[in-house]
């Protein structure tokens, strides 16, 4: 649209992220690296990497995500989009405001799974050490990215989550809000979608809340996609297991964690029984 | 009256012009960038967002059509002060006025010596610079009938910044990407279960 971010840079973003992606497949798929420092202590049983209720907050998420995103971009391009609803003959053009509707409904949803997040990780299970990156982090994440750099196979044990599991949240967490932020100003002050196109600038103010909000639109999206690109890697399928089914095994734990990743969980466990 | 005040006095009415008839007076003039033929032909039912690439050369078609019982018998077109017409396609029927406004660019075009019968349409073709800002301009036209009545219209285009590189879109150059990025996985997924039944085959050989 007119009065939004400019194709290049919000199809640059996903393209330049994937390019990423196809990079760091083609340094890691043939090496699979892992760690090489000897795991140091015992794992009998396997452990709860997720409990039902992240699991059930995570699913949900991705439906209410996709809802967000299917009409965000008809919203932002509605040419690139014409293709997918001639096909499914449901109208676009001059139905603005139906999307808008379902934009919002899944934003809507969205906010109150976060908030349930918020109040299960950091409330009941005192999760919020484990999710905030710190220098350890930062460190850890220079050895890794020298080792893509170098195709070395040796890579460091990682805690539950590693740093950039860690800076994926929390760039997710500043994306989110400043979605809401601009969401809600355009909702309130800025309806472009109920004026004609040739005066959708004139509701826009200064400061442009719909170039903000396709920024970090599209770099919320740009993230996701690099989620599920790790979710889908053959080294991952274990954890990606474990959001289905919740456990993670023996083997896998030695394979790439501390000892001591699972402390937290195991504590929680304890106080649980 | 001077030009420029015709001007000023044409675009007041034109401004007002949605709000006097009661309904915006949009589609009767209306613009075709990107026009490359003879006659504009629009599919009934069609969604038509006039857009323009910016700082580029595009050539618009001008659609006129003529809903009243009267004959049009001259059409005006302003071009926005940030656009610099470059030519005009000759129509053997209709005589051309270009008339430049205060600055000494030709910025108003005037058909008339035919006639456009009722129900009938007309185009017109104009080539233009386009300006350097993304936004929606107005182009305020005027349609004259044979009883010298006269209807405003302010047909409009979005100038944009290019959504193309080397010929390819962006969308699909994104797009194209990240199914790539996603594949590669399962690519990987598929290639290590072959391998993987390949070396139980061998096993059991």
């Amino acid at each position: 649209m007119p009065h939004g971010l400019p194709e290049i840079l919000s199809y640059g973003i996903l393209f330049v992220f994937s390019l990423g992606l196809v990079f760091h497949w083609s340094r890691r798929a043939f090496r699979h690296p892992l760690p090489t420092e000897a795991f140091r202590g015992d794992v009998e049983n396997g452990k709860t990497m997720f409990d039902k209720v992240q699991r059930l907050f995570h699913w949900s998420t991705t439906l209410a995500y996709i809802l967000v995103v299917v009409t965000g971009v008809a919203l932002y391009d509605p040419v690139a989009f014409e293709p997918i609803t001639n096909a499914l003959a449901i109208p676009l053009h001059g139905s603005f405001p139906s999307y808008v509707f379902w934009h919002i409904v899944g934003s809507a949803a969205l906010a109150i799974l976060i908030a349930i997040h918020i109040v299960w990780d950091v409330g009941k299970l005192k999760g919020f050490r484990l999710m905030w990156p710190v220098k350890a982090d930062i460190r850890e994440q220079i050895i890794r990215a020298k080792g893509l750099l170098s195709g070395s196979r040796d890579i460091p044990r990682t805690n539950k989550y590693d740093n950039f599991m860690k800076f994926f949240h929390l760039t997710l967490t500043i994306a989110f809000m400043a979605l809401a932020a601009t969401g809600i100003y355009q909702l309130l002050f800025a309806a472009w979608w109920t004026v004609p196109i040739e005066l959708h600038f004139e509701v826009e103010p200064f400061w442009r809340p719909t170039i903000i909000h396709d920024l970090f639109g599209f770099t919320l999206i740009a993230l996701v996609i690099g989620h599920t690109y790790f979710a889908l890697l053959p080294v991952n399928r274990p954890i990606l297991g474990a959001m289905v089914k919740g456990h993670l095994s023996p083997d896998e734990i030695k394979k790439r964690y501390k000892p001591e990743a699972f402390t937290k969980k195991v504590e929680s466990e304890r106080q649980e029984a | 009256m001077r030009r420029n005040e015709a001007i000023t006095l044409l675009s007041f009415f034109a401004l007002i012009s949605p709000y006097l008839m009661g309904s915006p007076a949009y589609g009767l003039i209306d613009l075709f960038p990107g026009f490359e033929g003879d006659q504009i032909e629009v599919e009934e039912g069609e969604f038509h967002t006039p857009s323009s690439i910016l700082n580029s050369r595009d050539s618009y078609g001008i659609l006129v059509k003529n809903e009243r019982d009267l004959d049009t018998v001259e059409v005006q077109v302003i071009l926005p002060e940030e656009f610099q017409l470059l030519s005009v396609r000759e129509e053997p029927e209709w005589e051309l006025f270009l008339l430049p406004d205060n600055t000494g660019r030709e910025r108003i075009i005037i058909w008339n010596g035919s006639t456009i019968k009722p129900g009938a349409e007309e185009t017109f073709v104009i080539t233009i610079q386009n300006p350097t800002n993304v936004f929606v301009y107005h182009f305020i036209s005027v349609q004259i009938y044979a009883n010298g009545e006269s209807d405003v219209w302010r047909p409009w285009v979005q100038v944009i910044p290019s959504n193309q590189i080397g010929g390819l879109e962006f969308v699909t150059l994104g797009v194209g990407a990240v199914v790539v990025a996603l594949a590669l996985p399962l690519v990987e997924s598929l290639l290590g279960a072959v391998r993987k039944k390949g070396e139980r085959r061998g096993n059991s050989l």
